[in-house]
């Protein structure tokens, strides 16, 4: 096998290819490795009861916290243009290849 | 905007617009003569619309002869990141699975430019999703700089900045999430802001990592970016987060500066010996600014060692999460091989259209989040970050402005294909604005021995944009750093 089992579900979770190659995998596997080394510097901290910062929003400008706009209908993009980009659609819906066999 | 000569500032430039003394048409000719010229040497940028942009000139030309009232940035040529939605251009991320991709609509910052007169003359090269620091990332070539086009610009709003160092435009738009404007406008020698996280609209950014990216500016000098922020900055019903309210240029260089108290931290500048050059230039342009304001403070500043690893968590998974809409239904590039179903199709396309870092950066966002690791990086990253914040901010209510170094070393060459955690540690010293939403600008402080500019970075609390420029621009009328051109 040319990736290890946890590396392959990865790949898997993140809708990318699992390299097809032993050198490919090899260099991902090793990329993989030294970034999750740089990721540990973040254990060396003490956060006993702190709490997570998701945005910066939140006490720079407390008003702004989850803001929510008034709850009124308002125009989106009409759908041509919504479907413009879209390599497959039928010009009411996007298309892609069959789900179900 | 001639080569090696004294290059109007963008007011200057504005005024003989309206009055009539210079034709737009002229300006965006210059502008687009001159990109022509670098191009082939920077690659800076990636699409150029040349009738486009002066057809636009010649609107404005005809609307100011028969006497109808000029926006203040009329007849104004601009260059915009490839990462900002454009109804009439290619908006590509640097990302061949994005080659095709022609959005339906402008980004709310490039109408309010253009809805002021400014004429949006091309888009410019990245690293691919904004992802990097060198502008060496992109799927359509590498970026040069215009000091020594064998080095990197910086990144990942490296084309942008390499414009309007080069003279293409007098300003340019781009992106940071944390450092991609201020970073490379240091190594290229021009000023850069990245605003307050909140201040200025992001409707029509292609998202990278929502709780950091911000959209920025980069010009020659700071009282050109305050005319600038007077336009960009205001709330947006189409972006939740943008909610500040809009300030006047005047607003922005109003503050006092010789009352300001200027922190620093010795533990910035016990750098590499790589740097070290660099370092005692911003060094000595900090010691310089006790006699512009109230006087320098020593600011220690904690957790400067776990800045990188809690940034890149946090980018890398919002990254991931982000980027799963290039799925190959939407945005117009589908793998052409068939077979196996709807899952099969969108990883191959992603195989196929993305490049090798931004699928790292998916890859390790995605392990971040995921159930066995979400608690000990990406939770723990944000706590970390939390306590990031709280440190800035109580330092910030001790002193009004931190001095920092923009960059750890000068621009570096161009061909060197270096580890990507290393390549990480570039970002050192601007990835703590883009954590605690502050805003934070680079300005040019000199120069090293292989004359490559240096960048000096100026931070202040959130929604303070106008204590930065205001010392920006007094730092810009004693010293000349910033009018300084690289050689034509």
């Amino acid at each position: 096998m040319a990736v290890s089992p946890e590396l392959e579900t990865l790949c898997q979770l993140a809708r990318l290819p699992v390299p097809e190659n032993l050198g490919d995998a090899a260099a991902l596997a090793a990329d993989v490795a030294g970034i999750l080394g740089f990721f540990s510097a973040v254990q060396s901290v003490d956060t006993a009861g702190v709490l997570p910062l998701y945005h910066p929003g939140a006490s720079a400008f407390p008003q702004s916290s989850a803001r929510l706009r008034e709850d009124i209908p308002a125009d989106s993009l009409p759908l041509e243009m919504v479907l413009q980009n879209a390599p497959g659609t039928d010009g009411a819906f996007f298309l892609v290849p069959r789900v179900l066999s | 905007m001639k080569p090696g000569m004294a290059r109007p500032s963008l007011q200057e430039l504005a005024a003989g617009v309206r009055s009539g003394s210079t034709p737009a048409t002229a300006l965006v000719r210059e502008s687009i003569d001159r990109t022509d010229q670098v191009q082939p040497q920077l690659n800076a940028f990636l699409h150029l619309d040349r009738a486009g942009a002066l057809a636009a000139a010649e609107r404005t030309a005809r609307a100011i002869a028969a006497g109808i009232p000029a926006g203040p940035l009329a007849g104004i040529p601009f260059a915009a990141k490839d990462n900002l939605s454009t109804a009439d251009m290619p908006t590509t991320c640097g990302s061949r699975i994005l080659e095709n991709y022609r959005p339906p609509f402008d980004a709310t910052v490039i109408s309010r430019l253009r809805a002021a007169g400014a004429i949006l003359t091309g888009k410019t090269n990245l690293d691919e999703f904004a992802m990097g620091n060198t502008s060496s990332s992109s799927a359509f070539g590498p970026v040069g700089n215009p000091w020594d086009p064998g080095r990197i610009p910086g990144g990942s709003s490296g084309g942008s900045a390499a414009a309007v160092a080069a003279g293409c435009v007098p300003f340019a738009i781009g992106s940071d999430t944390g450092g991609s404007v201020r970073q490379p406008a240091a190594l290229c020698g021009i000023t850069g802001i990245k605003p307050t996280w909140g201040s200025v609209s992001r409707y029509g950014l292609a998202t990278y990592s929502s709780s950091l990216d911000q959209i920025g500016v980069m010009a020659r000098s700071a009282s050109e970016i305050a005319e600038l922020l007077g336009v960009m900055m205001g709330p947006d019903p189409r972006d939740a987060t943008a909610t500040a309210p809009a300030v006047t240029p005047m607003q922005l260089l109003s503050v006092d500066v010789s009352r300001l108290r200027v922190g620093w931290c010795p533990g910035h500048f016990r750098g590499s010996t790589a740097g070290q050059e660099s370092l005692e230039t911003v060094r000595s342009a900090i010691r310089q600014l006790a006699d512009l304001t109230g006087g320098l403070e020593e600011a220690p500043l904690r957790f400067q060692e776990v800045l990188p690893a809690v940034y890149y968590i946090i980018a890398m998974s919002e990254a991931s999460s982000n980027l799963s809409r290039y799925d190959g239904v939407r945005y117009t590039t589908r793998s052409e091989r068939d077979g196996d179903g709807v899952d099969a199709m969108i990883v191959r396309t992603r195989g196929e259209g993305l490049g090798r870092e931004v699928r790292r950066r998916v890859l390790m966002g995605t392990f971040a989040l995921s159930a066995g690791s979400y608690d000990q990086f990406f939770a723990q990253a944000s706590r970390v970050r939390r306590l990031i914040r709280e440190d800035l901010l109580a330092c910030l209510a001790s002193v009004d402005v931190l001095a920092l170094p923009t960059s750890p070393t000068e621009a570096g060459l161009r061909d060197s294909e270096s580890d990507p955690v290393e390549s990480y540690l570039g970002d050192q010293f601007t990835v703590s604005a883009n954590l605690a939403g502050l805003p934070a600008i680079s300005v040019p402080c000199g120069f090293t021995q292989s004359r490559l500019p240096v960048g000096l970075q100026l931070m202040a609390a959130p929604h303070r944009e106008d204590v930065l420029l205001s010392l920006a621009a007094r730092w810009q009328e004693v010293s000349d750093w910033h009018l300084r051109s690289p050689a034509p």
